[in-house]
């Protein structure tokens, strides 16, 4: 029990080990932020990359760098003799593939394996298309100072807490692609003057683009999906005969809240079909002629609403079966309940899915007139 | 046997020891194992695996309570003699030095792959069996301070969790039995692998302060393991889609990574550091019962001796040879097989020719 | 270098043989020697022991009642002169009403001695010695009077509502103090005496029918295994006896307030006393005896409680946070959140050392301006805090030699480390944030989660006398809990805490019913 016994063997061993093998200080990292991957005319892959500069009197906060590559761990060392420090992939905010890439590449989610198989890689990354060539997007110096990275979460993040775009992270991307009951879907985003998001890109099971969803459509399937927690907000006019002056302007808006969405599935002779029922409540934002809300003109305007909501839905999910695709997750449901008919079909869903019945009922209730009459 | 009054341990240690050794990998571990062969039905395998534990775990009580002095080695010494004490005791020496070595290597390999990636794996070896060598030299009573300390500072643990449930998907656990119970059934002997390591009872009983809580206490250890998989399983099959599932190892991991908290982001770095402290009662109190194995042969009690030797050659040999992913699974299977004949098989074997030899002996008497 | 072996060895020879080996042989008497009776020859013996030692004083004086030739012997510094002057000489040469010397004398205190070593022991502590010519034992007159301090408040471990009393050097005072709030006579006292030349007085201050007598015995049986030849400190007696010297724990408290000392005593513990030591021992304790203060039970009981986890919550903080932030800046930056990590990296870019050396340099300032503080004399310790503040807090950042963030993070973890109330925990945690953050310089999270292990593996293995140290927390004991991390309301503490093993449980009946509460 002699300090000198209890101690010695493990301070000489430590001493003979130490060699710091993982040690990496942060400034001295080039912590990729955000990754993009594109594929240019003459069919070459490249790779885009996008590091801080952790220096203070530094005019850029970032550097950006461009390298040809087949997979994204060649292009790691490729970008290690360009870039200062050791290059790494362990603070990956965004990832960004080109439209150009999606399109002809169908198979381009491989290239995102090396985030999974790096223990140390973040997957909660943002996945977001670019409608553009993405040296334009890298070439972009936001214009309040911050960060490439930084700009590009901010614009995702105030899109999808107002439920216009999907937000879909590496993590969920790799749920969607795998599961045979849906399809991916992934935010769309676009550079004019400044970062904006176009709304969702609807992608088939293997990765290829089929579709773009606009930010009111995306709404919609955020709410089939289950997957706002925020209000959603609408605006329409109103049918004629509910307005004293049909020549005026007929606009409502209102915020839909406490939205329930009820899904039934059934099979009948081979073909699924789907009972979806939507219940919201409706605050009024916005009324641009005179109406009393009472009694029976409130329960026409709620019918109105409901009849202009309950098309929007059908409007999208019409969409979605012209192109074979469920970004819902209506296969999910098909395999819990009608499993042996679902293994039947699983393969390809998106077509099962295109043949299937789906029936939408809207119930929208008026629960808040707001301040003024 | 003033030894064991000395080293007493209450019951809550007792559970803990059990518990810890039980669960330590297997959280990590058995979300994939269930799914891979019962799918999203793994859970009922569990459940069933649990019943057929603790019948198993019951018998080794039973078998204890015969002989309340000594462990089952001491048992043996008295109804067989003192060789065939010897011979069982080499078999679970062995048994217990594989056990430590594989959740050792196993530990190792999850550091390795998720934190230190380019730290050799002896010095993350050598480093994790200080405290190791720290709490095992120093008899049960510190095991089971060690073991209840461990598991109630890993009252956090579901809580972290509870925030990857906004993600979950309940749907994925429908449709029940899709297959029938054929997945169900043949997926109960791969759970037996996760539930080895009450087996320690049988060395613990001596020490139990209050024996007679014995059977209750066993019961209430492996209730806790089977709480702790099933949550972690069914945390894990309504996260991961079904159809992803088979892609992705150690799932519980997998999950947490998505888990962000204002101060702290990719939390299964931490989660995994911290989860060394359940990870490490898998090796200590096997290490402890092979050197008290190797002890008892021998005729001698300190601990320390054949600690060092096998802390030695552990770290020795993995400076040339560690076994890789695959093989780690091959010896995984292969402990499963050893552990059923020496944890589940052993105990009721003896039971039986006890309880012959007693009923041999009175019939002489009364002969 | 031969020559200094030499004087070296030669010295510890001398020493020896002044010190141990001599006692008997020595001084021309052995422990068994009497006093003659003869008054010339016994002076003589007593001045050849006492040589070169001018403030023994010698006062011959033929007593007035007997007629008969007598001496007063003491120690002129450590006597009270008003005593010897009015108590014993005044009635010794002025009164004549009886034949017998002693009834004459008016000290509370009076033994015979007859052996030479008492008589020597006595005089050292402040005894007068008469030495009267035909009687076969000296007179020894309680006579004490050394120079003493008054009772003020307790300079380290200052309270807010507690007792203004703190213990002085002078062990009888200490225990009047402990005994003004226990006086019941169940209240024991051991005595031992250490020290071949110091001869210090230890004590052992328990209630019999409360305290674990198991416990008591190891206590005085490693007091009785002590042989050293002076001990100054109660310090360096909770040195000698506690369980595991190596450890960086303390596992004795040390208290220098009264009322702390009689909480301990009324919970199964001892108070071991020391002679001039202001400080008093208490043992066997835990872990969490350390974060208890005796505030804590005279402010309300929700807020003691939220300062105690406040003072858990500040030990993880001292121990682990620049440990932590070597490791997150060093190995593992993926956990820190992005805007976060951004503006670390902007202070840290401009830092020309490694984040290791960076932590290690302001933390060693701080240790040396923490001890240069402790060790000035106030008004030079103020100008300490001024050239910390502007050098450390301004200068080193602005040279660009530190980051901000760490400064930061040492400046709180200074803080959190002067919350806890116990200075020797406080040390070593000190101690241990050097070693983990050397975990963590070396493999990260993972160096330190590996310290961890280590420290809790040392602190269940750790015991004090017998009673484990990690209680209640390892091993669990639940009915603790109610006073460590928390403390219940002071009418559900009804029992007393089961880790000391005490002998009677029960420290009150209810006498709030569940609703009164409310």
């Amino acid at each position: 029990m002699t300090a000198a016994r209890k101690l010695l063997p493990p301070l000489a061993l430590l001493l003979l080990l130490t060699g710091c093998f993982d040690r990496l200080d942060m400034e001295d990292a080039s912590m990729s932020l955000v990754a993009g991957i594109d594929v240019e005319e003459n069919g070459k892959l490249y790779q885009y990359t996008s590091i801080p500069i952790f220096a203070k009197n530094s005019k850029r906060k970032s550097q950006s760098y461009k390298v040809q590559s087949t997979s994204l761990r060649q292009g790691r060392g490729k970008f290690d003799n360009y870039t200062v420090g050791v290059f790494n992939g362990r603070k990956i905010q965004v990832l960004v593939v080109s439209k150009r890439l999606i399109e002809t590449e169908h198979a381009w989610f491989r290239f995102m394996d090396v985030y999974f198989r790096d223990g140390r890689n973040p997957i909660t990354s943002h996945v977001i298309v670019f409608d553009g060539p993405l040296s334009q997007l890298y070439e972009y110096t936001p214009t309040n100072q911050t960060i490439l990275p930084i700009a590009l979460l901010g614009v995702v993040k105030s899109t999808s807490s107002r439920s216009e775009s999907v937000k879909t992270t590496l993590q969920e991307l790799h749920t969607q692609m795998y599961e045979f009951g849906q399809t991916p879907a992934v935010t769309e985003v676009e550079l004019k003057q400044d970062l904006r998001v176009k709304g969702s890109a609807l992608l088939a099971h293997d990765g290829r683009y089929v579709a773009s969803l606009d930010p009111k459509e995306s709404a919609l399937l955020l709410i089939l999906k289950k997957k706002n927690t925020r209000t959603v907000g609408f605006s329409f006019e109103v049918p004629k005969e509910l307005v004293t002056d049909p020549e005026g302007s007929r606009w409502i808006s209102f915020t839909a809240e406490k939205i329930k969405v009820k899904i039934r599935t059934a099979v009948k002779g081979g073909r699924f079909s789907f009972d979806i029922r939507v219940r919201m409540a409706a605050g009024l934002m916005e009324k641009q002629f005179p109406a009393d809300i009472q009694a029976e003109q409130k329960r026409k305007l709620e019918a109105a609403c409901t009849e202009y909501v309950k098309k929007e839905f059908e409007k999208l999910l019409d969409k979605l079966r012209e192109n074979k695709v469920d970004p819902i997750g209506l296969g999910i449901y098909a395999r819990a309940y009608h499993y042996g008919d679902f293994q039947k079909v699983k393969d390809h869903w998106g077509e099962a899915f295109s043949e299937a019945d789906v029936n939408v009922a809207v119930d929208v209730k008026i629960t808040d007139e707001g301040a003024v009459k | 046997m003033n030894r064991y009054a000395d080293n007493s341990i209450t019951t809550l240690q007792f559970i803990a020891i059990i518990t810890g050794t039980q669960v330590s990998f297997g959280f990590i571990d058995i979300p994939y194992e269930l799914h891979e062969h019962a799918g999203s039905d793994g859970w009922i395998s569990l459940v069933i695996g649990w019943l057929v534990t603790t019948a198993a775990s019951l018998v080794a009580i039973r078998l204890m309570k015969g002989y309340r002095q000594g462990t089952l080695l001491d048992l043996l010494a008295k109804y067989g003699g003192r060789w065939a004490g010897r011979a069982v005791a080499c078999v679970l020496a062995c048994y217990f030095a594989i056990f430590s070595y594989d959740g050792l290597i196993y530990s190792t390999r999850v550091i390795k792959s998720r934190i230190l990636q380019e730290t050799p794996i002896f010095i993350t070896l050598f480093l994790i069996l200080i405290p190791a060598y720290m709490v095992a030299r120093n008899e049960v009573r510190n095991i089971g301070r060690y073991s209840e300390f461990a598991l109630l500072a890993s009252l956090w643990i579901p809580f972290i969790f509870s925030f990857t449930l906004r993600h979950a998907n309940w749907l994925y656990l429908l449709p029940v039995l899709p297959e029938g119970w054929g997945p169900v059934f043949s997926t109960v002997p791969h759970t037996i692998y996760y539930f080895l390591g009450f087996f320690a009872s049988v060395f613990l009983y001596p020490y139990l302060q209050k024996k007679e809580r014995a059977g209750m206490a066993i019961v209430i250890a492996l209730t806790l393991t089977l709480l702790s998989f099933l949550f972690i399983s069914i945390v894990c099959f309504v996260f991961l889609s079904p159809d992803e599932f088979g892609t992705i190892y150690q799932p519980a991991i997998y999950l947490l990574k998505t888990v962000r908290l204002p101060f702290l982001e990719q939390v299964e770095g931490m989660f995994i550091v911290m989860y060394l402290m359940i990870f490490s009662i898998a090796w200590i109190p096997s290490l402890y019962f092979f050197s008290y194995s190797v002890n008892w042969t021998f005729g001698r009690t300190d601990p320390r001796l054949p600690l060092r030797l096998l802390i030695g050659t552990i770290i020795v040999s993995s400076y040339f040879y560690v076994p890789d992913y695959w093989q780690l699974i091959r010896l995984n299977k292969w402990l499963s097989g050893f552990g059923f004949v020496v944890e589940y098989v052993l105990p009721l074997v003896l039971l039986a020719l006890l309880s012959l030899s007693k009923r041999y002996r009175t019939e002489v008497k009364q002969a | 270098m031969d020559l200094l072996r030499l004087l070296g060895i030669g010295r510890r020879i001398a020493n020896t043989a002044s010190g141990f080996g001599k006692r008997k042989s020595g001084y021309g008497y052995g422990s068994s020697d009497c006093i003659s009776g003869n008054l010339d020859n016994d002076l003589k013996l007593m001045l050849a022991l006492f040589t070169d030692t001018p403030d023994l004083n010698v006062r011959p004086l033929t007593i007035r009642a007997t007629g008969r030739r007598a001496a007063l012997v003491y120690l002129e510094g450590l006597t009270d002169k008003n005593s010897i002057n009015n108590d014993i000489l005044k009635p010794l040469l002025q009164n004549v009403e009886d034949g017998c010397e002693t009834t004459s004398v008016t000290v509370g205190r009076l033994n015979r001695m007859r052996r030479w070593i008492d008589i020597q022991s006595a005089v050292l502590q402040g005894s007068s010695i008469l030495f009267v010519d035909g009687a076969a034992d000296a007179q020894v007159h309680g006579t004490e009077g050394w120079p003493q301090r008054a009772i003020e408040d307790p300079q380290v471990e200052t309270s807010l509502k507690g007792a203004h009393q703190g213990f002085v050097e002078t062990l009888d005072q200490n225990i009047a103090l402990i005994r003004r709030y226990l006086p019941h006579r169940n209240l024991k006292i051991k005595e031992q005496r250490v020290g071949r030349r110091s001869d210090t007085r230890i004590c052992t201050v328990y209630l019999d029918d409360v305290a674990n007598m198991d416990t008591l015995a190891q206590i005085e049986g490693r007091i009785g295994k002590i042989d050293i030849d002076v001990i100054i400190n109660s310090g360096e007696l909770s040195e000698l006896i506690e369980d595991d010297p190596y450890s960086p724990f303390p596992q004795i408290l040390l208290t220098e307030r009264p009322d702390t000392a009689a909480s301990q005593i009324i919970q199964g513990r001892f108070v071991i006393v020391v002679d001039r030591s202001p400080s008093v021992l208490v043992a066997p304790v835990s872990f969490a005896s350390f974060f208890q203060s005796v505030d804590d039970y005279s402010t309300r009981w929700s807020i003691a409680t939220f300062i105690r986890l406040l003072r858990f919550f500040a030990l993880l903080v001292a121990i682990f946070l620049p440990a932590f932030y070597i490791a997150v800046i060093s190995f593992n930056f993926e956990l820190i959140p992005l805007r976060l990590l951004l503006t670390i990296g902007e202070y840290r870019g401009i830092v020309p050392i490694s984040p290791f050396l960076e932590a290690i340099f302001m933390e060693l300032t701080l240790e040396m301006m923490r001890e240069a503080g402790v060790r000035l004399p106030a008004p030079v310790g103020q100008t300490v805090g001024i050239v910390g503040g502007i050098v450390i807090g301004q200068a080193v950042v602005q040279a660009g030699l530190i980051s901000n963030i760490m400064v930061i993070v040492v400046a709180f973890t200074a803080i959190a480390s002067f919350i806890l109330p116990n200075f020797d925990m406080v040390a070593a945690v000190r101690l241990l944030r050097f070693f983990m953050m050397i975990g963590a310089a070396l493999f990260g999270i993972f160096g330190i989660m590996i310290g961890f292990m280590i420290l809790i593996a040392h602190l269940i293995s750790l015991e004090s006398f017998g009673t484990p140290f990690g209680s209640p927390f390892a091993p669990v004991r639940f009915a603790d809990w109610k006073d460590t991390m928390v403390r219940i309301p002071l009418w559900r503490m009804r029992k007393r805490p089961v880790s000391t093993k005490p002998a009677e449980l029960d420290r009150q009946v209810a006498h709030r019913t569940e609703g009164e509460g409310k």
